[in-house]
């Protein structure tokens, strides 16, 4: 397995990737992002995307984040972390998780904030895991706020 | 895969046979969709009872042609045409919808981090930082 940044040439790999499952609505929802709009936004630069990538090339896990500048201090907005259904509770979403905190780091951000559906007991795990802070968002009954920081 | 009123048979017309080839990732959803939803099922009573209540069996076991044919085959179409009804799928795709709409979430719409993000953000990293 290997993790690379992701680009506007990577988009036939991210118009077929899958990560829904029939009793997760918010995982369809994270799938149809990244299959229809995750390319155009890397191509227009406004979203840094990586993809971890099997030995065989094929894509099987996706992380993108916007790196917030418009005022101090930086801050990070991580929008998606998604493996496919095969990979799951294999670390996999960890190692991107990781791999966008890193590149959060590097850009001088001091956290990642994310927005996750309430039900996805699995990122919000993997978040209180890497240090998260999770709070319920008033007037949005459907989503949590995980803050990991100081990074 | 063709599916028949009193069985399935595999794409080399054989019966239960085991899968020796990697299935790709759209497959492997229908699979975890099928297990999700009839794998609670024992094969010879439970299975047979609920799938026989399914329109595409009914349709073909109760129709003319059944008595002409054995083992009618159920169609493709029939299929798509049932489960695209089912209302667990029509709730979930509700759901997706809904969720979709949110484009500031699921569509990376708006600022990065919208004010009530980035205080929450701000105040957590203050309150975490060593003085």
């Amino acid at each position: 397995m290997t993790i690379r940044r992701l680009t506007a040439a990577d988009r036939g790999a991210l118009a077929r990737f899958t990560c829904a499952r029939p009793a997760e609505p918010w995982a369809e929802a994270v799938q149809e992002t990244i299959r229809t709009d995750l390319a155009d936004q890397l191509a227009s630069g406004g979203v840094s995307a990586a993809g971890l990538f099997d030995d065989s090339g094929a894509l099987r896990g996706v992380a993108a984040w916007r790196i917030y500048d418009v005022a101090p201090p930086v801050l990070c907005r991580g929008d998606i972390v998604a493996v496919t259904v095969r990979d799951r509770r294999k670390g996999y979403g960890r190692a991107l998780k990781e791999a966008m905190i890193a590149e959060a780091r590097a850009g001088g951000a001091v956290a990642v904030s994310s927005v996750v559906h309430r039900h996805n007991a699995a990122m919000i795990l993997l978040n209180t895991a890497l240090g998260a802070i999770v709070e319920e968002i008033p007037h949005d009954p459907d989503h949590v706020r995980c803050v990991i920081g100081p990074l | 895969m063709s599916c028949y009123a009193h069985g399935t048979t595999g794409s080399d017309g054989g019966s239960t046979r085991r899968l020796s080839r990697p299935v790709d990732d759209g497959q492997f959803d229908v699979i975890d969709y099928v297990v999700g939803g009839y794998g609670r099922y024992t094969g010879r009573r439970e299975l047979v009872r609920e799938t026989h209540l399914e329109d595409p069996w009914r349709d073909v076991s109760e129709s003319e042609d059944s008595f002409a044919a054995a083992n009618p085959e159920i169609t493709h179409e029939s299929l798509r045409a049932w489960f695209s009804q089912d209302d667990e799928y029509l709730a979930h795709r509700s759901a997706v919808t809904a969720l979709r709409e949110r484009r500031d979430v699921y569509g990376f719409e708006g600022p990065a981090m919208p004010d009530d993000l980035r205080e929450a953000t701000l105040r957590i990293v203050s309150e975490r930082t060593p003085s």
